[in-house]
């Protein structure tokens, strides 16, 4: 047998055709035509959804831009936030400070000692006047033991420890300054630095939260300028106190002392008894 | 002048039904038919895709006779080929726009039935007996060759189909039902030619000797 016979039987294929010939059932029909329909009807339907659609897309898209624009001009507008610079000798960076905040406290401040530094000394005289006299009308009423719990002040003010309750240091006895010092009364006159750290000193509310504005400098200011007048010594006791070195042998510290003095009362009328160091040669 | 132009528009059941009372005489239903019958299987689908749902009218009377077979002899079961081929004509239809008119249209309807089939062999994982398919009555008068068949070579005739592989069976039934031939059955498959062929060529063999058992019944 040939190739296409082994294929293609008559026989085999007159059994096959002589089977049942099945025909899909008639409910089989109308679901498969009427799905066909359907389908081209929810095309149809899908085509006039979305016509409208496409005519406000040019709308849209003109609106997105536009609004773009806008934010970005906006942006664009804002000044922009710049980080200030620290500088970690000064200003510790733990201080807790915003940096804006601080940039400002800052500038407040060396505003502030750079008036106090620049008034007349006759005021600052004046007030240190009043300042001492108040201080030695209320020595003179309390006892000593309380007039002592008011040395933290003084401990501020002589360079001691930053903590107001931390016990100062006791300072070295070979150093001239030092020793100064140490025999200056509390309102001993002080150094610069000194008045800075008195001036830069928390003092418990709006420097230790960062919240400043021109009350707050203003009111340091006022601040500072008291510590000033408090660290002003009175000429008088200055001198005697200078004398009392002078007498004990330490001529380096009293004549250090006595620089300052000239330094900051350089118009001063000593006493004519006053052993002037200079005066006093070795 | 408009009349005219319209007969050359697409066939559809419509716009017969209009044309039918002014052009009734017998040669211009015969010129209807003639040119309905020459629109292809593959413009049919065309334009159904477009729109025309009585194209698809038109398609579906064509082939649903030979598909539903093709089903129904592969699967076995009543039940299950109505829904394998109700599944394959709504996958013809979400397809309508993907069809491309190079492709043949039986081509690519047998093979989606095809898949069809072969997944729901998949799923079931049981083996096809085409003897639990109740037989319908005969609806046609037999052809002589079909009155020469007895009912016991039918029987045995029926159950060689069943023990064919379902490849075999496969490529059996694309040439009788679909009327492909071997390069058909190869692209409807998936396979190469001389494969469908030796498919072809074991299927016709087994089938010629259960019947040939039969003849031997018949002369002992």
């Amino acid at each position: 047998m040939s190739e296409r016979n082994d294929i293609e039987d008559r026989n085999v294929s007159a059994h096959y055709r002589a089977l049942e010939r099945h025909e899909p059932p008639e409910s089989v029909d109308r679901a498969v035509l009427t799905q066909a329909r359907d389908a081209l009807k929810k095309h149809a339907n899908k085509v006039v959804h979305t016509s409208p659609a496409r005519r406000y897309a040019p709308f849209a898209i003109a609106a997105t831009v536009l609004l773009s624009f806008g934010i970005v001009t906006q942006i664009s507008r804002t000044p922009q936030f710049e980080a200030p610079v620290f500088d970690s000798d000064t200003q510790p960076a733990a201080s807790g400070r915003t940096g804006a905040l601080e940039g400002k406290l800052e500038q407040d401040e060396a505003q502030g000692q750079q008036d106090a530094l620049d008034a007349p000394v006759e005021e600052t005289r004046v007030d240190a006047q009043a300042v001492i006299a108040e201080s030695i009308k209320g020595a003179a009423e309390e006892p000593a033991a309380k007039r002592s719990s008011v040395e933290p002040e003084g401990e501020v003010a002589t360079g001691g420890s930053s903590h107001p309750g931390a016990p100062a240091p006791e300072p070295r006895s070979d150093q001239p300054a030092a020793r100064a010092r140490a025999a200056a009364p509390a309102s001993a006159p002080v150094s610069d630095a000194e008045l800075e750290k008195v001036s830069a000193a928390p003092t418990g509310d709006a420097s230790m939260t960062g919240i400043d504005d021109k009350s707050d400098a203003g009111e340091r200011q006022q601040r500072l300028s008291q510590a000033h007048a408090k660290a002003a010594p009175v000429p008088e006791q200055w001198l005697e106190q200078i004398q009392e070195l002078w007498d004990s042998g330490d001529r380096d510290a009293a004549r250090t002392e006595f620089e300052r003095f000239l330094e900051m009362h350089p118009d001063y009328e000593l006493p004519e008894n006053f052993p002037l160091p200079e005066d006093k040669t070795d | 002048m408009g009349q005219l132009a319209t007969i050359t528009q697409p066939f559809c059941a419509t716009q017969h039904a209009r044309l039918r009372p002014r052009f009734a005489s017998p040669l211009r239903q015969r010129m209807l038919r003639r040119m309905t019958q020459r629109v292809g299987d593959r413009d049919l689908m065309v334009r159904y895709g477009k729109g025309e749902a009585d194209a698809f009218d038109l398609l579906y009377g064509r082939h649903k006779g030979p598909l539903y077979r093709y089903l129904m002899r592969q699967c076995g079961r009543d039940d299950v080929s109505a829904d394998l081929f109700q599944e394959t004509w709504s996958r013809v239809i979400q397809a309508r726009h993907r069809y491309a008119p190079t492709a043949k249209f039986t081509t690519w309807l047998y093979r989606i039935a095809r898949n069809c089939a072969v997944d729901w062999a998949r799923k079931q994982r049981v083996s096809l007996s085409l003897d639990d398919v109740p037989e319908p009555a005969a609806e046609r008068e037999p052809t002589p060759e079909q009155a020469a068949i007895t009912g016991e070579s039918l029987h045995r005739f029926r159950h060689a189909l069943t023990e064919l592989s379902f490849e075999q069976r496969e490529a059996f039934l694309l040439r009788e039902e679909g009327g492909f031939g071997v390069g058909d059955i190869a692209a409807i498959t998936g396979v190469g030619r001389e494969t469908a062929k030796s498919r072809l060529r074991y299927a016709a063999r087994k089938l010629r000797a259960a019947l040939a058992e039969d003849a031997e019944t018949l002369d002992e």
